[in-house]
C-alpha cells in the first residue's frame, strides 16, 4: 500500500480526532493572543453625581477580593472629566467605590475578570448618593 | 411479552441508568458555573447566570498548570512505558518456555497484593535510585501493570500462527516481529493501556502523597486536596476544579473508546 493511501486512510479514520485537537489548539492560540493584547492591567471608569454630571475631585478605591489576604486599597482621583484609571492592576475579584465630601459615596461595586492584568472598563458609572 | 414490548422497556431501563448517571456530573458542572450550595431549597435543575470565574479562580488561586503538567508528564511516561513493557512481556509469555507457567501464577499473585503494603519497600527502592521528588520517581510503581500484559498477550494469542511462522521463515528477528506484525494487529489492546493507565496515574493519590516534598512537584489529586484544606465554603471553585482534573481523562476516553472497548471484550474473552 503506497504512503499517500495509508496517510489518506489514517486522516479518514482519525478525522474527528484531528478536528478536536486542531480546534483546541486553535482556541488556546487565539485566547492566549487575546490575553497578550489586554494584559497591561489598566482598570479605568467615571465617576458622576445623581443628575449625570461628571465629578472631578472623586476619590476612587479599588480593593482586591480575596479569601485568606488583607491588602492595603489602590486609590486614585478622577480627573475634570469624571474619569480615573488605575494601572498596573494584578487582581482578578476586585471591589470598587468612589467618594467625595460634600457630594456622597457610591455604592460598592463587585467585578471579576478572566485574567491576570485585564484591561478593563467599568460597564456602568460610579454615582455618588448624598448619605449613602 | 412481545418483542416490542420488552423493547420498550428496556430503553426505558436505559434511559433511567443514563439519567442515573448523568445527573451527578450535571450537577458537579451546573456548580462549577453558578457557584448554587448542593444545599438550596428549593434546588434548581437550570443554572441561573452561569459564568466561568471559578475556573479563573482556581487557576489564579493555586499553581494549577505547575500541577496539570506534573500530571501530565507523569502520565506521559507512565502510558508510554506500559505500551513498552507491557508489549514486550505479552510477547515473551506467547512463547512457550520452561518457567511459564510459574511466571504467569506469579504475575497473577502479584496482582492480588495491594500496593498500600508494597509502599515501603517501594519508597525504599525510589530512595536508594535518588527518584525522590521526581516525575519519573512519581511514574515509577505504575511504569508497569500486570493486568494489561494480560490484555497484550491476549491479544497477541488472537493473532494467526501463520502470521508468526511466515515471518519467522523471513528471518525476521524477534523485536521485529513485534514491532511489525503483532503491535499493529493490537490497536484495542494499545488503546486499552492508554485509557487504563492514563486514568490510574492521573488519579493516583497517596504515591505521590508520599515521595514529593516540594509543592512545585506535586500532581492534580495532590492540589485538590491542598485547595480543600485551604478553602473550605468554595463550591464553585471546588467543582471548578473537580471538572479541570477530570475532563483530560474524559478527552482521553471519548477519544479512544472504541478500541478500548473492543480491547477490553478480547482481554475477557481470551484472557
Amino acid at each position: 500500500m503506497s504512503l499517500a493511501r495509508r496517510l489518506s486512510e489514517f486522516g479518514r479514520a482519525n478525522l474527528g480526532r484531528f478536528v478536536f485537537i486542531v480546534a483546541v489548539v486553535l482556541a488556546l492560540l487565539i485566547w492566549n493572543i487575546h490575553v497578550r493584547l489586554n494584559d497591561d492591567g489598566i482598570i479605568t471608569g467615571v465617576v458622576l453625581t445623581p443628575e449625570g454630571d461628571p465629578v472631578q475631585g472623586a476619590t476612587v478605591q479599588l480593593r482586591e477580593q480575596t479569601l485568606n489576604l488583607v491588602k492595603e486599597p489602590r486609590t486614585e482621583q478622577t480627573d475634570d472629566q469624571g474619569r480615573f484609571i488605575f494601572t498596573d492592576i494584578e487582581m482578578i475579584d476586585f471591589v470598587i467605590s468612589a467618594k467625595k465630601e460634600g457630594i456622597g459615596t457610591s455604592k460598592r461595586h463587585r467585578y471579576h475578570l478572566y485574567f491576570m492584568r485585564q484591561n478593563f472598563e467599568l460597564p456602568e458609572p460610579l454615582v455618588l448618593e448624598a448619605g449613602s | 411479552m412481545s418483542k416490542r414490548r420488552r423493547h420498550i422497556f428496556t430503553h426505558i431501563l436505559l434511559v433511567i441508568v443514563c439519567f442515573l448517571i448523568i445527573v451527578p456530573i450535571y450537577w458537579v458542572v451546573k456548580t462549577s458555573l453558578t457557584g448554587e450550595n448542593l444545599f438550596n431549597y428549593p434546588p434548581s435543575l437550570i443554572p441561573k447566570d452561569p459564568h466561568i470565574y471559578f475556573f479563573v479562580d482556581v487557576y489564579y488561586w493555586i499553581p494549577f498548570l505547575r500541577f496539570f503538567m506534573n500530571s501530565v508528564i507523569v502520565s506521559a511516561i507512565v502510558v508510554v512505558s506500559n505500551i513498552i513493557f507491557n508489549a514486550m512481556a505479552g510477547f515473551a509469555l506467547g512463547y512457550n518456555f520452561p518457567g511459564k507457567r510459574f511466571i504467569i501464577l506469579t504475575y497473577l499473585s502479584c496482582m492480588m497484593v495491594p500496593f498500600q503494603t508494597t509502599i515501603i519497600p517501594a519508597f525504599l527502592l525510589t530512595k536508594y535510585f535518588g527518584l525522590l521528588n521526581t516525575h519519573l520517581g512519581l511514574a515509577l510503581p505504575l511504569v508497569s501493570t500486570i493486568i494489561n500484559i494480560f490484555v497484550f498477550k491476549a491479544n497477541f494469542d488472537a493473532v494467526p500462527l501463520s502470521l508468526y511462522d511466515a515471518a519467522r521463515i523471513d528471518g525476521m528477528a524477534d523485536w521485529r516481529m513485534l514491532l511489525r506484525i503483532y503491535l499493529p494487529l493490537a490497536r484495542p489492546a494499545i488503546a486499552t493501556n492508554i485509557i487504563l493507565t492514563f486514568v490510574w496515574s492521573w488519579n493516583n493519590f497517596i504515591w505521590p502523597l508520599i515521595i514529593t516534598q516540594d509543592t512545585i512537584m506535586r500532581t492534580l489529586p495532590l492540589g485538590l486536596a491542598r485547595f480543600l484544606s485551604y478553602f473550605e465554603d468554595t463550591s464553585g471553585q471546588l467543582y471548578a476544579f473537580v471538572i479541570m482534573v477530570i475532563a483530560p481523562i474524559i478527552v482521553v476516553f471519548l477519544m479512544n473508546q472504541r478500541s478500548f472497548i473492543s480491547g477490553m471484550m478480547s482481554g475477557a474473552v481470551k484472557g
